[in-house]
């Protein structure tokens, strides 16, 4: 029996193969960075980079250091060893927020909204760098400030109706559904107009229509606005549909790197899933 | 049974008195709602900024210059301790202690309580001072509906103007402001606030100095009725009840729950006083705020809270 097949079920959620982009220049490269934690050491020396316009994804199992990776990248955490290069600009350590400012936006594992607040605040959030009035205008209203919170209301509300969340605008987020969570989540990592989106396991939790509905989202995205998208998902069928390159990781190494093809004919990445006899 | 005079008397003065607990009450939602953590220093921030007014203030006034300058130069002076405190506090206790649970953050408002009672009394003295900011006579209203009228104090109304500027505002500034859209979100999630690309330290400290500010408008009321001395510490216990009574989270909440509290304690102790041999008046916010709690634990007020198991 085909092993590969096994792992990799047949296509479900889209049925065209998703082009390929790797022409792109780089966008972002990461190069032998190592991330302790007191004596565990979640990435041990992992080099990959993304290129501009792509759907990279980050696979492994469980513990494999993935989360870590896109907490590297986008300054939650800050590695001992090795560079993040974003734009062009070499980095060891970054703060989160300054990240946001230089394009980089993401979705969190456990979604992470702000639960006492409406959908439509929520994705306001992500326009947070975008406003430039003052305090004191803003305050007292003034007829700039004003125009410009009905400019950011549009972008807000385009991003609303592209992932068809209209009903739930003034919905406190908390009390809505994982799935529509998720997607709120999204809509807010959009708002930030991001040139590199990192999405944590955007599926996870999701019955098949609702990973379809994000299939779809996240390949509009990367065509539409040409967000390059660097994603973890533990749906293999999902990420062998939608990404165009495919990083695999196991235990903090690299073990696999190329297209979704290459990766799953890939030994090593066979016996990183189903275990390999010793 | 008294009369419908001193009824009233009783009323407005209580609930004129309880916008006093709001003015503190507001400084501990401020910083609720915008970190999550419960700032037992605010009773300590009041006492700081009441000595940081009222010493230079005596010290200008001694030195011949004109009282509106004297008392400008102390406000901008006081005001500049507040952004100091606001900015130390930030930078060296709660900024380290980001992402972490809501009851180290609490730890570490009680220490930086003892530190700012400690250095403040240090720095500016620890005795009475007395602070005259506010006329402190008193009124005689609708004295020709009821002998003898009805006794306003001036301060007190003072104080509710006060309060009901500093409400509008703060409403107007969580409302309608990127910063106060951003400060309800670090409130919910600090890691999803930065992903956004909030500073959180930025914020935090926005927050830290208007509690300070809050705090220093408190001191001026308090400070004028009372004397500003150490025992303005324990006005941060009054204000425990108004907060559970209003809501952790609601600016409003504070405002009222002060107004229910004033006026509550004050009617209580001259209606039911004398049955019960008096002194109601030290317990009665508890009670009340005990029974708010069994009714309803987010307070009047407050966000209800959901919690997906």
């Amino acid at each position: 029996m085909n092993v590969a097949a096994k792992i990799i079920p047949p296509t479900t959620a889209t049925d065209a193969p998703a082009p390929s982009r790797r022409s792109g220049e780089q966008l972002l490269k990461v190069e032998n960075v190592v991330m302790r934690f007191g004596g565990v050491t979640a990435i041990k020396g992992v080099s990959f980079d993304v290129r501009k316009g792509e759907i990279r994804a980050i696979i492994g199992p469980n513990g494999a250091g993935k989360t870590s990776m896109l907490n590297v990248i986008n300054g939650f955490y800050h590695p001992q060893e090795g560079t993040v290069t974003f734009k062009g600009e070499q980095r060891t350590a970054m703060r989160p927020h300054v990240a946001a400012s230089q394009g980089i936006a993401r979705t969190f594992q456990n979604v992470a909204l702000f639960k006492g607040m409406t959908t439509l605040d929520n994705i306001m959030t992500g326009r947070t760098l975008k406003m430039k009035r003052g305090l004191l205008a803003q305050g007292l209203r003034f007829g700039p400030a004003i125009r410009e919170e009905i400019e950011h209301r549009e972008v807000v509300e385009r991003i609303i109706d592209f992932l068809q969340i209209a009903p739930i605008r003034k919905s406190l987020v908390g009390k809505l559904p994982y799935g529509l969570q998720k997607r709120v989540e999204l809509g807010r990592a959009l708002a930030t107009e991001p040139e590199l989106l990192l999405l944590d396991e955007p599926m996870a939790g999701m019955n098949l229509e609702e990973k379809q509905d994000m299939s779809r989202f996240i390949l509009t995205v990367n065509e539409t606005f040409n967000t390059t998208i660097a994603l973890i998902e533990h749906d293999i069928s999902v990420v062998m549909d939608i990404s165009d390159r495919v990083v695999v990781l196991d235990y903090g190494l690299k073990i696999a790197d190329g297209t979704p093809d290459e990766v799953q004919k890939d030994q090593k990445v066979i016996d990183a899933y189903l275990g390999v006899a010793h | 049974m008294a009369s419908l005079g001193s009824f009233l008397e009783v009323l407005i003065g209580g609930l004129l008195s309880g916008v006093l607990y709001s003015l503190v009450a507001l400084g501990f939602v401020l910083i609720y709602k915008a970190s999550g953590v419960f700032n037992f220093a605010q009773g300590a921030m009041v006492l700081v900024a009441g000595l940081a007014l009222v010493r230079p203030l005596d010290w200008l006034v001694a030195h011949g210059f004109p009282n509106w300058a004297a008392i400008a130069l102390a406000l901008v002076f006081a005001g500049a301790v507040m952004a100091l405190c606001a900015f130390v506090i930030e930078r060296y206790i709660i900024g380290p202690l980001l992402n972490q649970d809501g009851l180290t953050l609490f730890m570490s408002t009680i220490g930086a309580g003892f530190i700012l009672e400690g250095l403040g009394q240090m720095v500016f003295g620890s005795d009475v001072y007395p602070l005259k900011l506010y006329p402190t006579d008193a009124w005689f209203l609708f004295e020709g509906l009821f002998p003898g009228g009805v006794l306003v104090n001036k301060l007190d109304v003072w104080g509710g103007l006060i309060a009901g500027v500093l409400v509008g505002g703060l409403a107007a500034f969580f409302q309608y402001t990127k910063t106060g859209r951003a400060l309800r979100a670090v409130a919910d999630d600090h890691a999803a606030a930065q992903s956004v690309g909030i500073p959180i330290s930025w914020i935090w400290f926005v927050v830290w100095l208007v509690a300070g500010l809050v705090a220093l408008v408190a001191a001026t009321v308090w400070g004028t009725k009372l004397g500003v001395q150490f025992s303005i510490v324990f006005l941060a216990l009054k204000a425990l009840p108004v907060l559970i009574i209003g809501g952790f989270t609601s600016v409003p909440g504070a405002i009222v729950g002060g107004l229910m509290v004033g006026a509550g304690e004050k009617l209580a102790e001259v209606y039911l006083g004398p049955f019960m041999g008096g002194g109601i008046e030290y317990w009665f916010a508890y009670v009340v705020a005990l029974a708010v709690l069994m009714v309803r634990p987010q307070g009047l007020f407050g966000e209800r809270i959901i919690e997906r198991i």
